[in-house]
């Protein structure tokens, strides 16, 4: 890994001032388990001259309930300490089940789970290593197509991509989603609060390299609501989902008066199955209409060459989740 | 049979302290006083042509002591076989695979070092490259070096019998593609070495599996006699073949600069490297035709091997002459045909891994068999009894075998209640189906290799009745350390703490051929046993001499030395060593040994003779449980039959036997390389898959005793034959649960799934 210098934030303001004066030369550094690999392979056309630590920031690791039941966690919360969390326990077990769903128990004790949603494509087209021969250049990277678009792309989208066809790697996003949490980012404009879904995009995140995730807000939860997510691997810990599902259905006598279903690892965001949602609204849910709703769910989606089989998966993993 | 005091006892492995307390150095753990790093400056071409290289950028940068190009090698390469010398050191004309290493760099430091790596200007002639084995065979296909045609790099052939005879007398001829991947050799240690040249010569401590290979290559390298090479042995972070029983750029590299600056010179290569320049399994293609009785008697087989040698020969001949000619083993094969081809393609290079050869071959024959038993009605464990050997045997090729539990070990996996209870393609209730598979293979041990072959051993008494025990064997994590000292210690009566065994050191320990091929115990420790027993007819006859009996009646047992009937006429090994040491003017006792080959010669053009000293035989029982809706599979449960002869120390044995499973389950479900044109897209531990601990099923071990005469003790090979035994026995469990039969490695979720899918459309 090439040379940088370190810096400990002790605020926001001076992070922010410290990123300012570093002209774009800079990035911000939480648990930095997804950072220190993008720089020691060097995957990028240009390598940060400085690293800004927020870790060493006061308050923004903390989780808390309100007294009208929203749920904040501070985007430096601990991915181990989000899944430990008596108050995430209580009431979002899906992001529970997400949280303690990511890699190994070293990682979760590092990671954070603003880290978590930041965190950049596992594409291994754009994670290609610099020092193996060069660096890949892509259409992520700005220059020149998608190369998993005729290369090896089983673990790309399903469901298409403007340009770019990796998908985002994130299980905390997909629980949120769900949840229908938002997000606190604060910059040099200030602050400003987004819907989850709108802090996702074909490239990426919007967050700017002079900004930084502050607050996750969860908003209180449908009463008594089932809340499931599933995370579909290769093999148990380390990896990263091929696909995932969450859901969050409230169920009253037996129908089903509001559900909210999140995919993951299908698209280059998360991606919200609205119409699946739509079909079970009203109705009550059995194997035969869980199976309905996951075919609508898919039903337009578009597998790549070697990837038709998470169309499969994903339909599965849909079903599961209503009807388990 | 003989009661042995320390042979078969469950001893705890004898590195094992050092090991779990961090004492134990590793290569990459030295380091000396003004020591350079060097790094490799590597090709982002798979197939190009050097035009120039400019260095002097990197040459000025401040703490740059010295760069190499290929050139600097004075045209000289390696390889297995004298015509097949075909690799330099560094790229000289042209690269020929991807990271291909073209330039090093010696700098004071590592970050240095790979500053001025890129510094370093190499101007390139892109050159159309050639990926697929079968593309490249064609006429027309680039040529990955220029004066081989075809990019045949290597082609062996047998024809045993008369196959078109054995085919026509079959009711059933089944022809098959196999392909198996192409998978890391996957050891956690990089590889390493510090170089040191002085008016001595070389010194090395390099992470190697069979250092005496490394002394030869250097030897010729830089034109020194054998006595200035010396190679000196860390602790080893695991081989499993290939690139630890080999050189590589790093070596000659870090020796070259070292001859030039006078100082030390350590490299280490990263993950990356490993993952995409060492040597890795050939992959290979297998069409297989096999001829079969309605009552399920093998009539004849015929195959046509085709491997991915990628951009040298390496191994590469020895790989093909064993796809070959292990195939008639453990089935009677009345008539046999075998045409193998190692394909030069621009992908890095295939070379020797645990299971050599015969995976591959084997993994194809096993399941076609099962196939067919299928397609005849006849139950997977009897066509394989059928079939089977029974010792002594000789096969057609001319391979003996003395001894050969393979009956045994299916017939006790038949009796199992896990066999029993299988559903046999009953369709399961929930998603959810289990499935049951079984496998029967042969692994030969104690590995013979052209040229050299002999092993040594050299045990010498101290005066206070302790044992410096001097071997050329490797234990790069196996556990032969332990089971050759316990065979020091049996044949002494002194327990395993009064024997040290040593590094090895080649300007003090006997050479050795090495540690592949499941050989060490077999022949290192036939080395071992006979070295001591040199010390002890030495001791004996002193002993005897003072009391004046014949030396045949003297027993050595539990730390003492005693007359056979005359239990008053007995001292203490220590006080009988300080005798033989101190009588007269003094003596030293030495004892040597080497191991007894005692096979004729292999005929490497015709596959005829023993590639092995003896041959090991595993039955294996695999249980699954497979997602009919998601293609996932869980292993559960392996039970392993497996016949080693007879197991010297069991916990080695046993920890082999699931380490040689779980490599083969990971290669049959989980891993591969993907690669794109060169390119391998998952050079690291996450997106290349093999196996955790949470993927493990549960091990059954069962000890088939058959105690080899060829062995010591009756000791056979005891790890690769269950990383043979692993994939058919995997697959032919998720046939069971599927009803598919998948004849490409890795079954994964993604071929599972579209094939289960294709079934119900």
């Amino acid at each position: 890994m090439k040379a940088f210098h370190h810096y400990n934030a002790r605020s926001i303001d001076q992070a922010l001032s410290l990123i300012k004066d570093h002209d774009g030369q800079a990035r911000f550094i939480a648990g930095g388990t997804d950072l220190l690999g993008v720089l020691k392979d060097d995957i990028l056309p240009r390598y940060p001259l400085a690293i800004i630590n927020i870790k060493t920031i006061p308050g923004l690791d903390e989780i808390e309930e309100k007294k009208d039941g929203t749920i904040t966690i501070g985007a430096l919360s601990k991915l181990a300490h989000v899944a430990g969390s008596p108050v995430i326990q209580k009431h979002l077990p899906a992001l529970v089940e997400a949280a303690q769903a990511v890699a190994t128990p070293e990682i979760r004790n590092m990671g954070t789970i603003g880290g978590n949603l930041c965190q950049d494509t596992r594409c291994w087209y754009y994670r290609y290593p610099h020092q193996m021969g060069g660096r890949i250049q892509c259409f992520r990277k700005g220059k020149g197509p998608c190369l998993a678009l005729k290369g090896d792309n089983r673990y790309h989208s399903i469901a298409g991509g403007k340009g770019c066809v990796a998908v985002c790697p994130s299980d905390t996003a997909i629980a949120l989603v769900a949840l229908d949490a938002r997000i606190v980012i604060i910059g040099p404009q200030g602050e400003r609060e987004i819907p989850i879904m709108d802090f996702y995009t074909n490239m990426g995140t919007i967050l700017k390299p002079d900004e930084i995730l502050k607050t996750i807000i969860i908003p209180p939860v449908l009463a008594e609501s089932k809340q499931i997510f599933l995370k579909f691997t290769l093999r148990k810990p380390i990896d990263f989902a091929v696909v995932s599902v969450a859901s969050l259905i409230k169920e009253e006598d037996g129908m089903c008066t509001d559900v909210r279903i999140a995919l993951g690892a299908v698209a280059p965001t998360p991606v919200r199955a609205y119409s699946a949602e739509d079909m079970l609204r009203g109705n009550s849910i059995d194997t035969a209409l869980a199976e309905e709703a996951a075919q609508q769910a898919v039903k337009g989606f578009k597998p790549l060459s070697m990837n038709a089989y998470k169309i499969e998966i994903t339909k599965t993993l849909i079903k599961r989740s209503l009807v388990q | 049979m003989e009661e042995y005091s320390v042979i078969g006892k469950r001893i705890p492995r004898v590195d094992g302290r050092v090991k779990v307390t961090g004492e134990a150095r590793y290569a990459a753990d030295y380091s000396m006083p003004g020591m350079l790093w060097c790094k490799m400056l590597r090709s982002p071409y798979p197939h190009a042509r050097i035009v120039s290289i400019d260095t002097s950028r990197a040459e000025k940068l401040p703490g740059v002591k010295g760069v190499l190009t290929g050139k600097d090698f004075n045209g000289w390469t390696w390889g297995w076989m004298p015509k097949t010398r075909d690799e330099p050191p560094l790229a000289v004309d042209k690269v020929r695979y991807l990271a291909e290493a073209v330039a090093a760099v010696a700098a004071i430091d590592e970050d240095t070092a790979e500053e001025a790596t890129e510094l370093i200007k190499v101007e390139y002639e892109e050159l159309p490259g050639v990926f697929d084995p079968e593309e490249a065979m064609k006429e027309g296909a680039p040529r990955v070096h220029d004066y081989v045609k075809n990019n045949l790099s290597w082609d062996f052939h047998m024809d045993f019998g008369d196959v078109d005879k054995g085919f026509g007398e079959a009711d059933l001829v089944r022809e098959d593609r196999f392909e198996t991947g192409r998978v890391i050799t996957g050891y956690l240690e990089p590889p390493a070495a510090v170089a040191l040249w002085d008016s001595g010569g070389i010194t090395i401590w390099a992470a190697k599996q069979s250092p005496y290979f490394v002394y030869r290559h250097l030897a010729a390298c830089f034109n020194l006699p054998l006595n200035k090479v010396r190679i000196i042995q860390p602790f080893i972070g695991a081989g499993f073949g290939g690139t630890k029983n080999d050189s590589l750029a790093g070596d000659f590299c870090s020796v070259l600069f070292s001859k030039r600056t006078g100082r030390p010179v350590k490299f280490v290569y990263n993950m990356h490297e490993v993952l995409m320049t060492c040597r890795r399994r050939h992959n290979m293609i297998i069409h297989n035709k096999m001829g079969m009785k309605k009552d399920g008697i093998i009539t004849a087989m015929q195959s046509k091997v085709i491997a991915d040698g990628g951009a040298y020969t390496a191994i590469g001949p020895l790989t093909m002459y064993l796809t070959g000619s292990i195939s008639t083993l453990p089935y009677k094969l009345p008539h046999f045909r075998h045409d193998a081809y190692r394909i030069f393609t621009n992908n890095p290079i295939g070379a020797a891994m645990r299971g050599h050869g015969v995976t591959h071959t084997r993994f194809a024959a096993e399941i076609q068999m099962e196939m067919m038993a299928e397609e005849l009605g006849i139950d997977p464990i009897e066509v394989r009894l059928k079939n089977a050997i029974t010792a002594p045997y000789e096969t057609i090729n001319k391979v003996t075998v003395h001894t050969c539990g393979l009956k045994e070990g299916l017939k006790t996996l038949s009796e199992n209640p896990k066999w029993k209870k299988r559903s046999g393609g009953s369709p399961p209730e929930g998603p959810l189906s289990h499935g049951v598979g079984i496998s029967g293979t042969a692994y030969l041990g104690g590995a013979r290799q052209r040229g050299h072959q002999s092993c040594g051993a050299v045990v010498r008494l101290c005066e206070d009745g302790t044992i410096d025990y001097l071997t050329g064997a490797t234990d790069c994590g196996q556990g032969s350390d332990t089971v050759l000292v316990q065979i020091v210690a049996e044949e002494l009566g002194l327990g395993v703490e009064d024997v040290d065994i040593k590094r090895v050191d080649t300007a003090v320990t006997p050479c050795d051929a090495g540690s592949y091929g499941s050989r060490v115990t077999v022949l290192a420790g036939g080395a071992a046993r006979n070295a001591a027993r040199d010390v002890k007819r030495q001791l004996a006859e002193v002993a005897a001499r003072n009391w004046e009996v014949d030396p045949g009646d003297i027993i050595f047992k539990d730390q003492r030395v005693y007359v056979k009937g005359e239990p008053e006429k007995a001292m203490p090994f220590r006080k009988l060593a300080q005798v033989a040491c101190y009588a007269g003017s003094g003596a030293v006792i030495i004892g040597r040994g080497y191991s007894q080959y005692g096979i004729e010669e292999l005929d490497f053009d015709k596959g005829i003779g023993n590639a092995g000293t003896s041959y090991s035989f595993t039955s294996q029982l695999t249980e699954v449980d497979v997602d009919l809706e998601t293609g996932f599979v869980k292993c559960t449960d392996m039970v392993i039959a497996h016949d080693c002869g007879r197991p010297l120390n069991p916990i080695n044995v046993e920890a082999q036997n699931q380490g040689g499973a779980i490599q083969g389950m990971g290669q049959a479900m989980y891993e591969r390389f993907a690669m794109d044109l060169g390119k391998t897209l998952n050079a690291n531990l996450a997106d290349y898959k093999m196996p955790l601990s949470t993927d493990v099923p549960n091990i059954e071990l069962i000890d088939i005793i058959t105690d080899d005469p060829n062995g010591p003790y009756g000791a056979k090979e005891a790890s690769e034959g269950s990383t043979v035994s692993s994939p058919p026995s995997v697959v032919s469990a998720i046939h069971d649960a599927t009803g598919i039969w998948f004849k490409e490695q890795p079954v994964t979720p993604e071929k599972i799934v579209m094939a289960l899918k294709k079934k119900r459309e």
